[in-house]
């Protein structure tokens, strides 16, 4: 039994919509013996009759996303979708059913016509086919600025995370502070449905408990890695922007300045102690792709 | 219907006797051209009982089903198995479609997410490790080490009768179609630069690669290759591979570039 939860992390502009699902081994996305409870995050963003939501989430609350969604639009709205990562579930399942539902004007995602990764639903009673193949695209490249409203009033900072297993796309918000993170900082789940979601206590978590985290899902490579070049990216992006909510694609929400401030320490403290077996270093200058000019 | 991607449903081909490469392609612009790729599914039929490798790209499931149609056509097995080597929809998005569409057919193998992904069809999901089998009558589909992977969760598949191993996210690369590259095999298209199309797609897809040292797994790709006496590699995202001494090098060569590579994504 799923539960669907909104929070409101910036009045009228960002909103969280969860699902709750358990942790009970049965999941890639938290280590096989974590028991718990979870849950998956879209975020809808407002600006005016502009609505973006990132990422769709999963088949399994697809009609508690649609009435969450539904219920925050503003009477006349322009919908567009934002996905951290093209080539994960969690970003991309409920798709078509928002798209028939409420009516989507541009899907915004690292594939060409990536509208057309979406189609897998089981049922598929409404012609979704025809529907996803002409519903605009827009390819998005390692980094760029996406407006949430056409004016670019309002500007979102889109760029491929130096910590990923896939491309997974960070997403900042700066006129709300809010970092929306895809796969990483998804590790802090709660004993069952109750939550809270958010998590507002800089000290709930250990460096430890994040490692075995990364470690025990798609970040099993860490401890054999070089991962400083990994932490120089995340340093030099947390540098540039002020960062007070991350906002992940599951797991709790990680809110204020100070809890921010620890999670990225933590994360670099990870990072720091990887790579227990040197890398054999090979010149990039012995290399030089055939095929690029 | 988009021009980057299939418009006419290929007709599947057969590798060898009971082993069948479905799909279509995929097209990206990259570097002023357009590289096509694959997310094959292949059906491995026994004398008894058929089974799906790779479910299918969400793109192509259309065409898939059509040439899943095909096949049964011609007569052979029923769809007992769909097995997918990891958790990503290029991989394994067709599964509840084609478990709908084939009641008898159980999905095997890494099947951790999927009561979230395909809800209601959780009581035909057969979890199974590496190492365990199944019969498909006068063959056996192995379960074995993902030795290249991104998804901790991910298995390959071997089929005992044919030696043919299905790597999954393995021996990945591109291919041109405008110099009629596609639906070929490795070996047929002589002039496709492999190894520098491998190593682009490390780069992009396999980012890990880049911070960690290759040469272990490539140890141990080529110790399986020799011990499971494989003759026939069916990766999904590459053209399939008949001559194994001497199209593997060329895919370790576009590794070990691809781990050293520096950023090839499309610029800011």
């Amino acid at each position: 039994m799923s539960q669907g939860v909104v929070n409101e992390l910036s009045p009228s502009r960002v909103y969280a919509l969860s699902s709750t699902f358990p942790v009970d081994g049965r999941l890639t996305w938290y280590p096989p013996t974590l028991r718990g409870t979870s849950v998956i995050n879209c975020y809808l963003l407002l600006e005016g009759t502009n609505a973006m939501l990132i990422d769709t989430g999963l088949a399994f609350h697809g009609e508690t996303l649609v009435e969450q969604v539904a219920t925050l639009l503003p009477d006349e709205y322009r919908l567009r979708i934002l996905y951290t990562r093209i080539g994960d579930y969690q970003s991309i399942s409920n798709t078509p059913l928002v798209a028939h539902r409420l009516g989507v004007e541009q899907i915004i995602g690292a594939a060409p016509e990536c509208s057309t990764w979406t189609d897998f639903g089981v049922e598929r009673d409404w012609g979704v086919i025809s529907e996803m193949w002409s519903v605009p695209n827009h390819v998005l490249r390692s980094a760029e600025t996406i407006g949430v409203d056409p004016q670019g009033d309002r500007e979102l900072h889109v760029e491929n995370s130096a910590l990923r297993l896939l491309t997974n796309h960070w997403v900042y918000d700066g006129a709300t502070e809010t970092l929306f993170t895809g796969d990483v900082f998804t590790y802090c789940i709660r004993a069952d449905e109750r939550g809270p979601w958010l998590v507002t206590d800089p000290d709930e978590v250990s460096a430890e408990y994040i490692r075995t985290h990364l470690v025990g899902t798609r970040y099993w490579w860490l401890p054999d890695a070089d991962a400083e070049p990994i932490r120089r990216g995340l340093n030099e992006f947390f540098e540039r922007y002020k960062v007070t909510t991350i906002a992940p694609g599951y797991g709790c929400v990680l809110r204020g300045e100070a809890v921010v401030r620890r999670h990225v320490e933590l994360l670099d403290e990870v990072l720091s102690s990887c790579g227990t077996r040197p890398r054999q270093r090979l010149s990039p200058a012995a290399y030089a792709y055939r095929g690029r000019a | 219907m988009s021009p980057l991607l299939p418009q006419v449903v290929r007709a599947p081909r057969e590798l060898v006797p009971g082993i069948w490469w479905l799909g279509g392609c995929t097209a990206a612009p990259f570097a002023d051209r357009i590289l096509h790729g694959y997310s094959s599914p292949f059906l491995v039929q026994g004398d008894e009982a058929a089974l799906l490798v790779e479910a299918g790209h969400p793109a192509e499931l259309w065409a898939v089903e059509q040439q899943l149609d095909m096949i049964k056509g011609l007569g052979g097995p029923p769809l007992k198995y769909v097995f997918a080597t990891h958790q990503e929809p290029p991989h394994s998005s067709g599964a509840g479609r084609i478990l709908r569409a084939n009641p008898e057919a159980v999905l095997v193998g890494t099947v951790q997410d999927y009561h979230l992904v395909f809800p209601g069809l959780e009581d035909r999901f057969r979890p199974m490790q590496i190492g365990e089998s199944i019969d498909l009558g006068g063959t056996q589909f192995q379960i074995v080490d993902a030795v290249i992977r991104d998804l901790a969760s991910t298995q390959w598949g071997f089929d005992t009768r044919r030696h043919v191993l299905f790597p999954g996210d393995g021996f990945a690369y591109s291919h041109y179609h405008e110099a009629g590259q596609c639906q070929r095999t490795a070996e047929e298209v002589p002039e496709l630069d492999i190894a520098d199309q491998a190593a682009l797609f490390a780069e992009l897809a396999l980012y890990w690669t880049r911070f960690t040292d290759i040469e272990p797994y490539i140890e141990r790709l080529e110790a399986m290759l020799a011990e499971l006496e494989v003759e026939l590699i069916a990766p999904a995202h590459g053209c399939p591979i008949t001559d194994i001494a001497a199209t593997v090098p060329k895919i370790v060569e576009g590794l070990r570039m691809g781990s050293v590579l520096p950023d090839l994504s499309p610029p800011h």
